[in-house]
């Protein structure tokens, strides 16, 4: 019983400490023991949010207009500085509340699916991902493409069932290419993305699809000033100039 | 040091050492936060968005790291990597854990007090404070609404003395209660209680949301 107490009295003393913590003032030995509390208590928790705010309000009390050369140097080092990719929490709390932008529009084609709406769709079905990475950062990878606010989506179609889209941000300079229904091909041959422009094809990447004939990959891609895309079958590793017939193709309108 | 993460941190410590916290920052019903439409863009790699949000968050992040550290030149440091910081993990940012202003002021705190107390200037910054009677540094940004300052100005006077004076030493001064104590001659017992008082009565004057 009067370990029970002890207990009780030391969990009361920590609570006490979160306005302490709140403002940095706890030193380094009473820092670690609090920390661990804070984890699994939640009033504290629940607290220290409201404590932070609070002291955001006061630090706009000694609110100071800073050197110019700040504001310089910053939005200098944020040209060069990329940004993290996005925690998949972070994406999917931003696709609640926002939802606007992400809208795909390419006029000819109008494939209006939201980007952010497909990427769910995508992590829904659970589609295999490239497997050179590992499975969180294709993830995200997906996400800061299909979030983009100039994500645009592109529907490549031929003769057969096979569909491919390239969702593409040109800010990120990046595309996924999702598609379904593909043929397998043979082991020593591969599929090829290319964009075609006034001077003729250029490649893209090449990819293979998995056994149940889909495929899911990101790739760097510039439309530039591509008129059209189309996929073709070539050697594996792909060939400097399309060999094989354009299977799937789609023109994009500007 | 007097942190494992000093220097080195990043956005997550902030939050990070907390497990659970988004449950616990539902659960306090914050107002929309004004700024939350502009970090959105960021997030997005938006730079035009990112240079309004700088101008908004940074003369409170310049502010308070120099009234912490008061160097000027540390402050711009110290506010640089902040702001840097903001950007760099904009994608990552989650709005159930608090407001981007919070997260820029509770970073530009740590960082503020992490140097100081890991520096002789801390001590020498100790002992001057120990002769001048705290005070609530003034204010001279022009894009801060005089009605915040005044607000601020306002809770701070709704404060006690002894609350104020332990306020404004810890939070402002960037003392430890510990310290704090020993500036005012008091038990630190007495100090934590004034410090956690003094900011529950700020977080009620200020209309946040316990």
């Amino acid at each position: 019983m009067s370990d029970r107490r002890d207990e009780q009295r030391h969990d009361d003393d920590l609570h006490l400490l979160v306005a302490a913590y709140a403002f940095d003032a706890l030193d380094e030995a009473e820092l670690a023991g609090f920390e661990t509390h804070l984890a699994g208590c939640e009033a504290c928790r629940v607290e220290l949010v409201g404590f932070r705010e609070t002291a955001a309000l006061l630090a706009a009390g000694v609110a100071e207009t800073p050197p110019a050369s700040l504001r310089t140097s910053v939005l200098g080092a944020v040209d060069v500085t990329r940004q993290e990719p996005p925690s998949l929490d972070a994406a999917r709390a931003r696709r609640a509340t926002a939802g606007d932008g992400t809208a795909a529009r390419r006029s000819g084609l109008r494939v209006a699916v939201a980007a952010a709406v497909l990427a769910v769709a995508l992590l829904a079905a659970g589609l295999v991902l490239a497997r050179q990475r590992s499975e969180i950062d294709a993830l995200q990878e997906v996400e800061q493409v299909a979030t983009a606010p100039d994500a645009t989506t592109v529907e490549l179609a031929g003769d057969g069932e096979a569909t491919v889209r390239v969702i593409s941000s040109g800010s990120l300079g990046q595309a996924i290419v999702v598609g379904e229904g593909l043929a397998v091909p043979a082991g020593d041959r591969t599929y090829q993305l290319w964009t075609i422009d006034a001077e003729g094809p250029r490649p893209v990447d090449v990819f293979r699809p998995d056994e149940d004939g889909t495929v899911e990959v990101v790739t760097s891609l510039d439309l530039g000033g591509a008129v059209a895309m189309g996929i073709t079958e070539e050697p594996a590793g792909g060939s400097p100039q399309p060999t094989g017939d354009i299977l799937l193709a789609a023109e994009l309108t500007a | 040091m007097l942190r494992a993460d000093a220097g080195g941190g990043t956005a997550g410590d902030v939050w990070g050492s907390v497990p659970g916290r988004r449950d616990a920052a539902a659960g306090t019903a914050l107002a929309a936060d004004p700024d939350g439409a502009l970090m959105a863009r960021v997030a997005r790699g938006d730079q035009g968005a990112f240079a309004e949000l700088h101008d908004r968050v940074a003369p409170s992040v310049y502010g308070i790291a120099r009234s912490v550290v008061r160097d000027p030149d540390l402050a711009e440091e110290i506010a640089q990597e902040v702001l840097l910081e903001l950007w760099r993990t904009a994608p990552r940012f989650d709005a159930s854990r608090g407001r981007v202003r919070a997260w820029a002021v509770t970073m530009a705190h740590r960082r503020a007090v992490d140097r100081v107390r890991s520096e002789q200037a801390g001590r020498d910054r100790e002992a001057r404070v120990a002769t001048e009677p705290p005070t609530m540094p003034e204010s001279s940004a022009e894009v801060l609404d005089a009605l915040d300052r005044e607000r601020v100005r306002r809770a701070l006077d709704a404060l006690t003395a002894v609350q104020r004076e332990a306020v404004v030493l810890a939070y402002f001064g960037g003392h430890t209660y510990q310290e704090v104590a020993r500036l005012l001659d008091c038990p630190e017992g007495t100090i934590k209680t004034r410090i956690r008082d003094g900011l529950i009565r700020l977080r009620d004057q200020l209309g946040v949301d316990p």
